[in-house]
């Protein structure tokens, strides 16, 4: 499974994602591959995203990260406070209720 | 004040988002990306040639550390005519080489880039839309040189391709590029081979007739700009700078604009929403050429790329303020949390996580301290103090070398050391006004 993050350089999202990893590898999900990248890359990633999650900074693009995923995977802002707090589970949880 | 924030937020988000989410702007901001692995290389390289490798600069000349005399044990005529300075010489035009592909053909690069991805938002073929871009401006450029003895050579003047050319090409890219795209798009001119043939003869066939008539149009605009000489100038760029350009690089470099960018910016930012991300146009169009200007020794702007990422350091001011004053252990947590990422000018752990975000009480330091830095730099390199931003770093630079090479000079570090403390003092008396309030709040509204 893949687990896109993405934000403006794919700097600060890059932080949460060791942070999933981590939780990840806790709960036992060896095949979880999870990623951050910038916004403007994602294009060329979208086709093998299972999920694709925005950093809430450029929560303004959601409409438009929708388009360029073209209904591929669902897309979802990050809650801000796990964000800032760098909650890796919580956000795993998230993105793992997303894909279903 | 919930509802003045809720419905601020109703009026920025949508603009943001129309902003940010523009494809024409998109595909600039992409097209800048794409560039700054060169810009930075290439700046490495001129901090090599100009700084280092100089035979009478900072490291090997008397005026500076004087290495080179260390070395050769001579200095002055013997100096200027010994093999170590033509070491040095020849190592300078090695380095000078790759500075040229960063800086002095940058808006060619540009127009590559540009128009690549002005192919793709508009639905064209995104290479063969980039290559007849290239064209055009090559078209667009004057393609001799009159040497210093009056004769002409076929040649091209780098003067063309640099930094002053960066609105040529945002504008030569824009309508050659949609020019192309249209063209290809229209059936009734494409050439269609049968089917027998190689798929990629079959596609060069298919844009032949664009080419031609972008081509052919971007001649004659050419030929008559060069025959009327609108204010003297026979060239596009020329044309461009003069009208165009060269007021817009003088307006922005006021005091006024800058604090007015930077209030934006910041405003975005307390929202939650990529301050830089949504003004990326502005920074693109005319502090990034200022940067490159500097860099080429052309200019000495003080409001540039580098100034600006050089005063991102301003939340490092609310970190340690909150070490010193915070009696709350939920932003003492956040800090220290957010501490690493901020050591890089990363905030936005801190942003969201404290949150400075949506924040009431931090929202007057927030956009008042990176002000306050704005005009403590613009005075301090006014004055002289301190050099203007040259050198192109990461923005992830942490403070004090950040300042320090893109300056050239140790006074550039001094500089943000200053404004940290500007801002330490600027964030303090908030960090102690949110110690009153109770932690409590907070968790409120988490549930």
């Amino acid at each position: 499974m893949n687990i896109y993050l993405v934000c403006n350089a794919g700097m600060s999202t890059s932080i949460l994602v060791k942070k999933m990893e981590e939780a990840a590898e806790k709960k036992g999900l060896a095949d979880t591959h999870i990623e951050a990248f910038s916004v403007e890359v994602l294009d060329q990633k979208a086709d093998t995203a299972d999920v694709v999650l925005l950093g809430p900074q450029i929560r303004h693009m959601l409409e438009d990260v929708k388009k360029i995923v073209a209904g591929k995977c669902p897309v979802e802002v990050i809650d801000m406070r796990d964000y800032g707090m760098i909650r890796g589970e919580k956000v795993l949880d998230k993105a793992l209720k997303l894909v279903g | 004040m919930d509802s003045v924030i809720s419905r601020f937020e109703q009026v920025m988000m949508p603009l943001a988002n129309k902003i940010s989410g523009n494809r024409y702007l998109l595909a600039m901001r992409d097209a800048f990306s794409m560039l700054l692995p060169f810009i930075i290389v290439g700046s490495f390289f001129g901090i090599i040639e100009w700084v280092v490798l100089d035979p009478w600069g900072t490291i090997m000349g008397e005026d500076g550390l004087n290495l080179g005399q260390a070395l050769t044990g001579l200095s002055g005529e013997a100096y200027k005519a010994s093999g170590f300075v033509a070491v040095m010489q020849m190592l300078q035009g090695l380095c000078n080489n790759v500075v040229t592909v960063g800086f002095g053909i940058f808006s060619f690069l540009l127009v590559a880039a540009f128009s690549y991805r002005l192919g793709g938002i508009w639905g064209g073929d995104k290479f063969a839309t980039a290559l007849t871009s290239m064209g055009a401006f090559i078209i667009m450029t004057p393609q001799q040189v009159t040497g210093k003895a009056g004769d002409v050579m076929g040649a091209f003047s780098l003067d063309y391709f640099g930094n002053k050319a960066v609105l040529t090409s945002i504008i030569v890219a824009t309508a050659a590029s949609w020019l192309f795209v249209k063209l290809s798009k229209n059936e009734k001119i494409r050439i269609k081979m049968p089917d027998t043939v190689p798929p990629a003869v079959s596609k060069s066939f298919a844009v032949l007739v664009p080419v031609f008539i972008t081509l052919s149009l971007f001649t004659v605009f050419a030929t008559i700009l060069s025959q009327a000489q609108f204010l003297d100038k026979k060239a596009l760029n020329d044309l461009i700078y003069a009208v165009i350009q060269a007021p817009l690089m003088g307006f922005s470099q006021g005091i006024g604009f800058s604090i007015l960018y930077q209030g934006i910016v910041w405003f975005f930012w307390w929202f939650g929403i990529h301050g830089h991300n949504v003004t990326a146009a502005i920074q693109n169009m005319v502090y990034m050429p200022a940067q490159l200007a500097n860099q080429a020794g052309d200019a000495a702007y003080i409001f540039s790329n580098g100034f600006f990422e050089a005063g991102l350091m301003h939340i490092m001011g609310l970190l340690i303020a909150i070490f010193l004053f915070s009696k709350r252990d939920s932003w003492r947590a956040v800090a220290k949390l957010g501490f690493p990422a901020m050591l890089f000018n990363i905030q936005e752990p801190i942003a969201f996580g404290l949150p400075i975000v949506l924040n009431p009480i931090l929202l007057v330091p927030y956009i008042l301290a990176p002000l306050a830095n704005t005009v403590v730099g613009w005075l301090a390199i006014s004055a002289g103090l301190v050099p203007v931003f040259k050198y192109v770093v990461p923005w992830t630079m942490p403070l004090f070398f950040g300042g320090t090479i893109g300056t050239g000079s140790v006074m550039g570090g001094v500089l943000q050391l200053v404004w940290l403390l500007m801002d330490i003092v600027i964030y303090a008396p908030f960090v102690i006004a949110a110690n009153k309030m109770k932690d409590e709040e907070i968790d409120e509204e988490e549930s």
